[in-house]
């Protein structure tokens, strides 16, 4: 793919950045998933009625926090959709301190969050990108347009690739977003492709929906 | 309109620098900006065809036996309602449960398609869980054949049964040798609590007439299972677990660790060992996020929104 020169210039750097940041749904909207952003380690709950006779091994927990979860050389880092000209950098995202997904620096990347699985993996994994900049289209701008059946390919850090088709898109509203749907268990390797989408209120935090592709 | 690519040169040095400034700033695109109207609606769901994707094969883990005696422990609780599902194909595997029962051909046959073939080569034996495969929704009758056996006869067992998009289900072959069974498994996929994984226990070994088993210092998975019965799910903490397995006619045993992923959903099979004992082999069912964000992603800053129309 060629590479559009840079559109987001010195000028507005400092707007676009904070921008960037800010982004689509940022007004405090509802959330309608139940994921809860700062669970702690509980200890289970002891249940033997009787004592055993001999101590038994505690269960090692697993502490419930924003890190990678896949392999390094699993990682993606190349994302291409060629039905809309997309061959993007892929970068990790994590989990910011208000238990939002955070979002890619730059308007030209995607981002893949590090707390779903590697693409190509069993489950499903989250890449995000903008629909714009504050001054023009970004990587993931014709998202929408995508069909069932269209490509999505990602290449991994060791080099390998999984291949993905699209099953659906849909547009939910930022205050009733399907985290269950989206980042919920899934059987084989999947991939969601998440963007803003519906109206721009900007008195209301920006774009008022999401995009989601949804593609196995 | 569709060159949107590197803003990289300007931009990265920019965010280095001004990182914390970002994060003090957040929310404050609010003021002003333009007004849009957008109307990006879904495209169609629609039954896609089912197409390679890259595979993932059923780890598993052996536990070795080792003896001890056991608590009883009350069940987990039930689950709360399940998701909506995603667009698209449904997941469908299938296994061989029955102790005792050689190698076996299970076979699909689409409403108005052509059979398709769920066992590849050699078929499954007695504890082989096939990989999941992408299925477009709708229905179709499972066959059981035994392996060698001529083609077109008739089938061992047989069953018909619908998958929706999204939706997963496990072909299985329980029950014993004399009376075989086919069983279609819902694997459930409801997302487990931030921090948990979801476990049920399928019994298919012979050699007791129960099972009962425990995650070490946590919940009962199965209470008095009989062979060629699966319980429901049970919400177990992420992490790894000794799984104490008890029975009439055993001594109790500890499973060596298994590691439970946040997010992720499986199935114990208990299984008959070589030497007249039980195994356990854990199977995943499905992979979710280890930790979910809250809500939707703002991922969009308004510099096309007067141009969406």
């Amino acid at each position: 793919m060629t590479h559009a020169p840079a559109r987001l210039r010195a000028g507005p750097v400092v707007a676009a950045v904070v921008l960037l940041a800010a982004g689509c749904g940022a007004g405090g909207t509802a959330d309608a998933g139940p994921a809860t952003p700062t669970p702690s380690a509980r200890a289970p709950e002891v249940a033997a009625a009787t004592p055993a006779p001999r101590a038994p091994a505690p269960p090692a927990l697993t502490p419930v926090t924003d890190a990678p979860t896949a392999p390094r050389r699993l990682r993606p880092v190349r994302l291409r959709v060629p039905a809309i000209g997309v061959d993007a950098p892929v970068t990790e995202l994590g989990i910011d301190r208000r238990g939002r997904i955070e979002v890619p620096d730059v308007a030209a990347d995607a981002g893949w969050l590090r707390t779903t699985p590697a693409p190509g993996e069993r489950g499903p994994a989250v890449v995000a990108g903008h629909l714009d900049s504050d001054t023009g289209p970004a990587v993931f701008y014709r998202l929408a347009a995508l069909d069932v059946g269209d490509a999505v390919i990602v290449t991994r850090r060791d080099g390998t690739t999984a291949r993905f088709t699209v099953d659906g898109v849909r547009t939910y509203p930022q205050d009733r977003f399907p985290t269950r749907t989206v980042y919920g268990p899934v059987p084989g390797p999947a991939l969601r492709l998440v963007t803003c989408g519906g109206d721009y209120d900007a008195a209301r935090g920006g774009y008022q929906a999401n995009v989601v592709v949804y593609a196995s | 309109m569709t060159r949107h690519l590197p803003a990289r040169r300007t931009i990265v040095p920019a965010a280095l620098a001004l990182a914390a400034l970002t994060v003090l700033l957040i929310g404050l695109s609010v003021a002003g900006g333009a007004r849009a109207d957008v109307d990006r609606t879904a495209a169609s769901p629609a039954a896609a065809p089912a197409t390679a994707t890259p595979g993932s094969a059923a780890p598993s883990a052996a536990p070795s036996a080792a003896p001890s005696a056991a608590p009883s422990a009350p069940s987990a609780g039930p689950r709360k309602r399940p998701r909506s599902t995603p667009p698209g194909k449904a997941w469908v595997r299938a296994g061989h449960f029955v102790p005792g029962m050689g190698a076996a051909r299970i076979d699909l046959l689409p409403v108005g398609g052509d059979p398709m073939s769920m066992t590849e080569g050699d078929g499954v034996t007695y504890g082989d869980t096939s990989v999941y495969r992408t299925l477009p929704p709708g229905g179709y009758t499972a066959t059981v054949s035994a392996i060698g056996s001529a083609t077109g006869a008739a089938p061992l067992l047989s069953r018909s049964f619908e998958v929706t998009p999204g939706a997963a289900r496990t072909i299985a072959v329980v029950g014993t040798a004399e009376e075989p069974r086919l069983v279609l498994l819902t694997d459930d996929l409801t997302p487990p609590d931030a921090g948990a994984a979801r476990v049920r226990l399928l019994a298919a070994a012979s050699s007791t007439d129960t099972v009962t088993v425990t995650a070490l210092g946590g919940p009962v998975l199965a209470q008095d299972t009989t062979l060629g019965q699966t319980t429901g799910y049970a919400t177990v903490p992420a992490g790894s677990w000794s799984l104490r397995l008890e029975s009439p006619q055993l001594a109790a045993s500890d499973s060596d660790a298994v590691v439970l992923a946040g997010g992720s959903v499986y199935t114990v099979v208990v299984l008959d060992d070589q030497r007249g004992g039980v195994r356990l082999e854990v199977v995943t069912d499905a992979a979710g996020a280890t930790l979910a964000p809250r809500g939707g992603a703002r991922t969009g800053l308004g510099g096309t929104a007067a141009v969406h129309r």
